[in-house]
């Protein structure tokens, strides 16, 4: 705003000086020569020349008068007849010689004329001043003569007339010339003034009405400084106080008679703070350089007039003035924000504190429930083995149900808690989402079916294929919504509707609904069913036994992956709960276990297997053999590496946790041996599937990884990879296929050693529920528990047992880690889920022995 | 016309007469022969005949000039007419002053003042034959000044100048 107007001021001011500049040279010169043609009028020594002439004839006939008048006379009149001689010889002289007729002289007729008379009168010079008779007697002659010159002498007139006249009209013509180019100029210039004058008006209205618009814009800011809760300083560049606001008086007491002209420093600024405000000032004067103008808001303390501190913003900014540069401070008391913020901070770290030692009781309180729960439903179901009466049978299958519901509340306080100490970590995993919502509503529709309810799901729109997601929490996400639906819904629908959110949702790309035709829920409940311990309606509640955890967990489990959950209901109608989610697409992988693609390798191989577990072994062998490879089976570390030193494998699979040496400490011993034994490949062999082992397994010189139990594919891939040497560490070794091992398992074994191994593997679980069933912790120890657990799981696996694996697995690591808590709670689950397990896979074996 | 004529006529004889009175007088020089007559003034019938000599008694002062009816520039040495009037001690209003061929015309007598015109009585240190428009010839500062260059002024530069009448 400022710059512009002013150039264009500068602009519009000078855009007549051009013409000024134009006009006062030719007007000066046309003045001049107006000047100099006055000048010749004025001069007119032409007036002169016409009586000049017209004298000449006159004198000349006078002469010839008195030349006649003479002739013949007694007493002639000599001395008058000689004086009007001199007459017109004087005059005749001026036209021979005078300047005054040098332009006439030019004329020829007129010069001979001239010279004429004169050479007349020259001649008549000696008669004229000879003796008086002479003279007398000459007179007849003389004035023939003059007779004859007389044409000649009217031509002189006429002629130099004719020639002054042209003179005359052409110095006129010219003064005309002159005077016009004048008034040409002087009209231009007249109304350049007068455009000059027009617009000098215009411009004086601009700036009158920019003075009015200025002293508005004064009188706003003047009422908004004196008016402004906010305390504006104004100080020179030496930091001395120039003004001050109402606000500014009112903060810090002084008044601005008192503190004008004194430094800000000493009036402001805490003695501790002044030394480094000097330096600042004596920097920004030295080198310009200002370290806060500008640069938003600094709290700082300051000093009032009375010498109380007090916590203040400040803002500087800088400004130009016609005094020099000025630096305008505005400051803010913030003392009750400072004393509001120091509260809400207290407030949030007690309610901090408060929940964390919430969420510990409650994993303690769990535990503590836990174990003498499932003492309590472990003998529960021995007395139901017992010679029991009708009504004893009624009362503890009601007493298992209760006992059941129990334990399934506290697993999901334990969930909470586990959320709220903030343990869990997800896990990325590739699956097919189709699949898995195809699973979710297999395994959920028998539950729905007994309220007769159908369940089904379906895309919207363009689907998705394979993503990547966290398997095991969307899993337990949507088993949560489905499971209360389900409990909601009486003879209805429920349906999962899977969607692509385009554009996105913040990252969210995929949207689940899970819409039921339910109960519903009302409005207000609605915003607070996700809260934890909330429940709608609880009589209905009541009757369906939930503990109000269920959508709180849902909800912090959506968080974890990223995503947003909500519900919109009708009540009455039904309800519908969606979750956003943001996956990663990706095409298909190619070690899945249902599109075989991996084929066995072009030549057979001599693979040295180290396990020692045997069902382990045995299998590997088997699927090994029947692609054509030659198996040599080592039962521990030591063997492994005295194997491979003695003979020369093409690849090593090596279990890592075996007796005597594990399999981390056998690869560094082979990675030893002399060539060319050190350089076979070895791959890692394991149900270890943390992305961190792997990364660990590469460090201690594995070439590569295959996850237990085996899988055809996967294996092949492998071997196909060494013979190709591209072996690469599997980031995302298969685990989700263990269902189709417990049939790989069946088919690789003919029914008498399935059989065997089967029933050994059911004798090695009960073995380990009764073992660990005993104070475990006490008695076993965390390290022996992890060993035990890691041995069983890989036959568990092998069998399709996922569920007990999958437990045992946790149960290891918690192990591993020494976490005791999460250890207790994973032995608590242990028996329940071996049970399930067992008559899963026999069930006509009999039941476990009691435990005693 | 016929009768200003006869009437300057009848001037002149007087004229001719005095000079003719003066010559019997004594004087033979020429410079000594009157040829300036002053009347006016106060005394209404006082006349001055003054010659070539008595004005070169009163001052000589030279004004270096070009005019108009002469080639080039030339010298005139004559008394200045202030100083003349000075001398004579006439006031009056105008002076009419009257040529040869009774030629007459008026002179302001603001335009006598010191530094104004003389009436020369030499042109180039030699006394002006009456041939040459002697011999006395009021001559204005031509060259000096363009006020002195105008018709007007021009008009009053007579030349062969007889008499002065100082009207009051």
């Amino acid at each position: 705003m400022p710059r512009y107007p002013r150039l264009f001021l500068f602009l519009k001011n000078w855009v007549f000086l051009p013409l000024v500049v134009l006009c006062l040279p030719l007007l000066v010169l046309l003045g001049q020569e107006v000047y100099r043609d006055l000048k010749l009028l004025r001069s007119a020594d032409v007036d002169t020349v016409q009586w000049t002439l017209s004298q000449v004839e006159i004198e000349y006939l006078d002469f010839q008068l008195t030349l006649e008048r003479n002739i013949g006379a007694d007493h002639a009149d000599l001395a008058t007849v000689r004086k009007d001689f001199d007459i017109l010889y004087s005059r005749v002289g001026i036209l021979n010689h005078g300047k005054l007729f040098e332009s006439t002289r030019e004329i020829k007729g007129f010069l001979r004329a001239v010279t004429n008379l004169q050479g007349f009168l020259d001649h008549s010079i000696a008669v004229m001043d000879g003796p008086d008779d002479v003279l007398q007697a000459a007179l007849p002659d003389l004035l023939t003569q003059t007779d004859t010159l007389r044409p000649q002498v009217r031509s002189l007139f006429l002629q130099g007339l004719a020639h002054f006249a042209q003179q005359s009209d052409q110095q006129r013509a010219r003064v005309f010339t002159t005077l016009t180019e004048l008034a040409l100029v002087s009209v231009t210039i007249f109304v350049a003034l007068g455009v000059l004058f027009l617009y000098s008006l215009f411009a004086n209205a601009q700036t009158q009405q920019r003075g009015r618009a200025l002293a508005r814009a004064n009188a706003h800011m003047q009422t908004i400084l004196s008016t402004t809760h906010e305390a504006v300083i104004v100080a020179d560049a030496k930091g001395k106080v120039v003004d001050l606001n109402a606000a500014a008086e009112t903060t810090f007491g002084y008044t601005l008679a008192v503190a004008k002209g004194q430094s800000i420093g000493n009036l402001i600024v805490p003695p501790e703070q002044q030394d480094a405000h000097r330096k600042g000032l004596a920097r920004m004067m030295k080198t310009g350089e200002k370290k806060f103008v500008g640069k938003g808001r600094i709290r700082l303390e300051a000093i009032r007039a009375d010498g109380a501190r007090i916590p203040v913003e400040m803002a500087l900014q800088s400004a130009k003035t016609e005094d020099g540069e000025v630096i305008i401070g505005f400051l803010r008391d913030i003392s009750q924000q400072v004393d509001a913020e120091t509260q809400l901070r207290a407030a949030r770290d007690q309610a901090l504190a408060g929940e964390k030692a919430k969420a510990n009781f409650l994993a303690v309180m769990s535990h503590e429930i836990r174990t003498p729960l499932n003492g309590l439903l472990g003998n529960l179901t021995l007395v139901s083995q017992t010679r029991l009466n009708a009504d004893q049978t009624t009362f503890v299958e009601n007493m298992e149900i209760s006992g059941r519901q129990l334990m399934h509340h506290v697993n999901s306080i334990l969930d909470i808690a586990k959320f709220e100490s903030g343990r869990t970590s997800v896990a990325q995993t590739s699956f097919h989402l189709g699949q898995f919502l195809q699973e979710i509503i297999d395994s959920q529709s028998g539950h729905a079916g007994r309220n007769q309810t159908t369940i089904t799901w379906t895309w919207l729109g363009q689907g998705l294929n394979w993503i990547i997601a966290d398997q095991a929490i969307l899993e337990q996400i949507l088993l949560n919504l489905v499971g209360n639906a389900i409990k909601f819904t009486r003879a209805g629908r429920i349906s999962i509707e899977a969607e692509q959110i385009i554009p996105h949702d913040d990252d969210c790309n995929v949207e689940l609904r899970i819409i039921d035709s339910g109960i519903g829920i009302s409005e207000q409940d609605q915003v607070r069913i996700f809260e934890d311990f909330e429940t709608c309606d609880s009589t209905y509640t009541r009757d369906s036994g939930g503990t109000g955890l269920g959508l709180g967990i849902a909800r912090r489990m959506v968080q974890l992956l990223g995503g947003k959950i909500g519900v919109e209901s009708t009540p009455g109608e039904g309800s519908v709960f969606w979750i956003r989610l943001p996956v990663t697409s990706i095409t298909e992988p190619l070690n899945t276990g249902e599109d075989v693609t991996a084929t066995a390798t072009e030549r057979p191989l001599s693979i040295l297997v180290a396990e020692d577990i045997e069902i382990s072994a045995f299998v590997a062998r088997r699927l090994l053999e029947k692609d054509g490879h030659s198996v040599t089976i080592a039962k521990d570390g030591l063997s492994a590496v005295a194997k491979a030193k003695a003979q020369l494998f093409d690849v090593i699979l090596m279990d890592i946790s075996m007796p005597k040496m594990d399999g981390l400490q056998a690869v560094q011993a082979i990675r030893k041996a002399p060539s060319p034994y050190c350089d076979v490949p070895i791959l890692a062999f394991s149900a270890n599937v943390l992305p961190e082992e792997t990364e660990h397994f590469r460090a201690s010189g594995m070439d590569g990884f295959i996850g237990k139990p085996l899988q055809l594919p996967e294996l092949r891939r492998a071997l196909q990879a060494v013979l190709d040497n591209s072996l690469a560490i599997s980031s995302t070794p298969a685990e989700s296929m263990v269902n189709n091992t417990a049939e790989m398992a069946q088919n690789l074994l003919d029914p008498s050693e399935y059989d065997s191994f089967l029933g050994r593997f059911i004798a090695e679980g009960d073995a380990l529920i009764e073992e660990l069933a005993q104070e475990p912790l006490q008695v076993l120890g965390l390290d022996s528990i992890a060993s035990k657990c890691h041995q069983i799981r890989s036959t568990a696996s092998l069998f399709g047992a996922a569920e007990f694996a999958s437990h045992l697995g946790d149960l290891e690591r918690a192990a591993k880690r020494a976490d005791a808590p999460t250890c207790l709670a994973e032995l608590a689950k242990l028996p329940e889920i071996w049970a399930k397990t067992r008559k899963t896979l026999d069930p006509n074996c009999p039941p476990a022995p009691a435990a005693k | 016309m016929t009768t200003s004529r006869i009437f300057s006529f009848a001037r002149v004889l007087i004229i001719a007469a005095l000079v003719t009175t003066k010559v019997t007088a004594g004087a033979t020089d020429a410079s000594s022969t009157p040829v300036l007559e002053v009347t006016g003034g106060q005394v209404p019938d006082q006349i001055f005949s003054l010659s070539v000599q008595d004005l070169r008694d009163i001052a000589v002062k030279n004004i270096v000039t070009s005019t108009i009816w002469t080639q080039g520039v030339h010298e005139f040495s004559g008394v200045p007419l202030y100083t003349l009037l000075q001398h004579l001690q006439v006031t009056g209003t105008t002076i009419q002053a009257i040529a040869l061929n009774d030629y007459a015309v008026t002179i302001p007598l603001s335009d006598v003042r010191i530094g104004g015109p003389i009436v020369a009585f030499a042109i180039d240190g030699q006394p002006i034959p009456r041939r040459e428009k002697g011999p006395l010839w009021i001559i204005y500062p031509f060259d000096q000044s363009p006020e002195y260059r105008t018709e007007t002024v021009y008009s009053r530069s007579i030349w062969q100048l007889n008499r002065l009448n100082i009207i009051e």
